[in-house]
C-alpha cells in the first residue's frame, strides 16, 4: 500500500462525507428517504437485539436506579393524592372558563385529536435529544406532529414508521418553534380576575411541608385544612405567594409579554427563547413567567400548549434579552406521552 | 460467495449492523454517568489499530455511514470524524513498537477521547451546536474509559474483519 494511493483513499472518504453534508443542507429529501428506508429495514434487528438484551439491561436499572425508584414511588403516590384533590378544583375552574368565553361568544379551541404513546427507546448518543414512541403512521402520526405531557410540550415527531416514531425533544439543538411569554399568573384556561374594575378577593396560602407519612402540613407542622388543597391547582401560583381567586367577579386580562423562538441547547441546559423586538414589552419578561406555544397559520403545534417558565433572564444593552426557559415536563423520565394528531392550518387549507 | 463473505468491507459492514443495533438498545440504556458508551467509535478506532491508517479511515467512514442512518445530525457528521479519528489511531499505532495489550487499550481509550472532543469541534463548524467545556470533558472521559475497557473484545473482532492474525514477538 504506497503512499499516493492511502493519501487518494483518505481524501476521497473525506470529500464523500463533505458531500453527505453538503446533500444534508439542500432540501433535496434524499437523505431523509434513506434515513427512513434504512430504518423499515434495521427495525426488525433492532428488535431482537432488545429482545435479547433486555435482561441485561434489567439488571443495570436494578443495579442503579432502584434507590431513587423507590423514593420516586413515594414522591408519586403523595403527588397522586393531592391531584386527586387539586383535579376537582381545576375542573370547577375549566368549566366556569368554557361558559365565560360562550358568553362573549369565543371559540373554546379546536378539538385535536390524540394518540397515547409509550416511549420505547432514548438517544442512542449524547449530541442528539430524542426518544422513540411505539406509535406511527398506523395510528396517524406525521412528521411534524407536538408531542406532549402531562407537564406540557415534550417535542415534536421528526422521523415516523408505521409502527412507531422518533420525538426531537424541546431540548434538542434543532428544535425550534415559536411560543409566547405570558404573565406570571395569566395561564391558559384560567380567567385572571381584573384588578382596576373589581374588588378581588385574595388569601395568602402557608408553604405546604410534605411528609410521606402524615401528608402535607403547613409551615408550622400542623395538618393543612382541606381548602387548602387549591394551592397547586396550576402550577403559576406558588405555595406561599398571594394569589387573586379565580371567579368572584372578575373578567379575564389578556398579559401577553413577547412572542419569539424557543431553541434547544442540549443535554443539562435549558432551552433559550430568540425574542423578535427589543422594547419595554420584551423587557417586562421576568423570572416565573409562563411560556406557552405561539400557534399560526403556519406553527405545528396549537396556541397555548404549556412550555416551561422562564428561569433566568439577561438584558442587554441594544439588544433583546436573553430568556431561558425551564421547561415543564421531566424529559429525563418520560414514559407515557400523547402525540397530538395536529396539522397547522395552512397545511389543512392547501 | 465465500470469498464475498471473507472481504473486509462485507465484515465491517456486518460488524457494523450488529454494533448498530447494540448501540441503538443497550446502549442507549445504560448511561455510566448519564452518558452513551460510544460502540462505533470504538470499532473505529479498533479497526485503525489493527489494521493501519487507510482501514482505519475505512472502517471510520462505514462504521459513521451506518450510525448516522439512525441518528437525526446532520448525515455525514459521524463518517468524517470517525474517519478521520480511525486514521489517527492507525496512524499512531504505526509510531509505536510494542503492542502490549495494556498498550492498546490506553490507546482506544485516548483515541475514543479525542474522537468525542473532535465531534463536538465539527459539530460547532457544521451545527447543531454541541455544548464545549466541563460537559464534553465529562462525556470524553466515560466514553474514553469505558472504549479501554471494552477494547480487549474489540480488538480481536477487527482483527477477524480484516484477516489479520496476530503476531506474537
Amino acid at each position: 500500500m504506497n503512499r499516493f494511493s492511502r493519501r487518494r483513499v483518505i481524501l476521497l472518504l473525506v470529500l464523500t462525507s463533505v458531500l453527505f453534508i453538503t446533500f444534508n443542507n439542500t432540501s433535496t429529501g434524499l437523505i431523509g428517504n434513506t434515513r427512513t428506508a434504512f430504518g423499515y429495514v434495521f427495525r426488525p434487528f433492532r428488535g431482537a437485539t432488545k429482545v435479547i438484551t433486555k435482561p441485561v439491561r434489567n439488571a443495570w436499572r436494578g443495579m442503579n436506579n432502584y434507590n431513587e425508584l423507590e423514593r420516586e414511588n413515594l414522591n408519586l403516590r403523595d403527588q397522586l393524592a393531592r391531584q386527586i384533590g387539586n383535579s376537582a378544583a381545576a375542573e370547577a375552574f375549566v368549566q366556569e372558563h368554557n361558559e365565560l368565553l360562550k358568553l362573549q361568544q369565543l371559540p373554546i379551541g379546536p378539538n385535536i385529536s390524540t394518540v397515547i404513546a409509550q416511549v420505547i427507546g432514548t438517544t442512542p448518543r449524547g449530541d442528539q435529544q430524542t426518544v422513540e414512541i411505539n406509535q406511527g403512521t398506523r395510528r396517524g402520526v406525521r412528521v411534524g406532529m407536538p408531542v406532549v405531557n402531562g407537564a406540557g410540550l415534550v417535542g415534536k415527531v421528526t422521523e415516523v414508521f408505521p409502527d412507531g416514531a422518533i420525538v426531537r425533544l424541546i431540548t434538542d439543538p434543532q428544535f425550534v418553534l415559536s411560543v409566547r411569554v405570558t404573565c406570571a399568573s395569566a395561564i391558559p384556561g384560567v380567567i385572571t380576575p381584573a384588578t382596576t374594575t373589581t374588588t378581588t378577593t385574595t388569601t395568602t396560602i402557608a408553604p405546604v411541608v410534605t411528609d410521606p407519612v402524615a401528608g402535607p402540613t403547613g409551615a408550622d407542622g400542623s395538618p393543612l385544612p382541606a381548602t387548602a388543597t387549591t394551592t397547586t391547582v396550576y402550577n403559576a401560583f406558588a405555595p406561599g405567594s398571594t394569589v387573586p381567586i379565580a371567579g368572584s367577579g372578575g373578567t379575564s386580562v389578556r398579559c401577553d409579554r413577547e412572542t419569539g423562538s424557543i431553541r434547544g441547547r442540549g443535554r443539562n441546559e435549558n432551552p433559550l427563547i430568540g425574542l423578535l423586538n427589543d422594547d419595554a414589552l420584551s423587557r417586562s419578561i421576568k423570572a416565573g413567567d409562563q411560556v406557552v406555544t405561539a400557534g399560526g397559520t403556519d406553527s405545528l403545534a396549537p396556541p397555548n400548549l404549556p412550555v416551561g417558565r422562564v428561569g433566568r433572564v439577561v438584558l442587554r444593552r441594544g439588544d433583546s434579552p436573553i430568556v431561558e426557559v425551564k421547561v415543564n415536563a421531566d424529559l429525563t423520565h418520560l414514559n407515557f406521552v400523547e402525540v397530538l394528531l395536529y396539522l397547522p392550518v395552512s397545511e389543512v387549507g392547501g | 460467495m465465500l470469498y464475498v463473505l471473507r472481504r473486509p468491507w462485507f465484515r465491517l459492514g456486518a460488524v457494523a449492523l450488529i454494533l448498530l443495533a447494540l448501540q441503538t438498545t443497550i446502549c442507549a440504556d445504560l448511561k455510566p454517568f448519564g452518558e452513551s458508551v460510544d460502540l462505533m467509535l470504538l470499532a473505529s478506532v479498533a479497526t485503525g489499530l489493527v489494521g493501519g491508517s487507510q482501514y482505519g479511515a475505512l472502517g471510520g467512514f462505514i462504521f459513521g455511514v451506518a450510525f448516522d442512518l439512525v441518528l437525526v445530525t446532520p448525515f455525514g457528521l459521524s463518517p468524517l470524524v470517525y474517519g478521520i479519528v480511525g486514521f489517527i489511531a492507525g496512524y499512531s499505532q504505526s509510531l509505536t513498537f510494542q503492542q502490549m495489550w495494556y498498550l492498546q487499550s490506553v490507546m482506544v481509550a485516548a483515541g475514543s477521547a479525542l474522537g468525542v472532543f473532535i465531534l463536538a469541534v465539527v459539530q460547532q463548524i457544521i451545527g447543531p451546536r454541541a455544548p464545549l467545556g466541563s460537559e464534553l470533558v465529562q462525556t470524553a472521559l466515560v466514553v474514553g474509559i469505558a472504549n479501554g475497557v471494552l477494547a480487549p473484545l474489540a480488538l480481536p473482532v477487527q482483527r477477524w474483519c480484516l484477516g489479520i492474525k496476530r503476531v506474537v514477538v
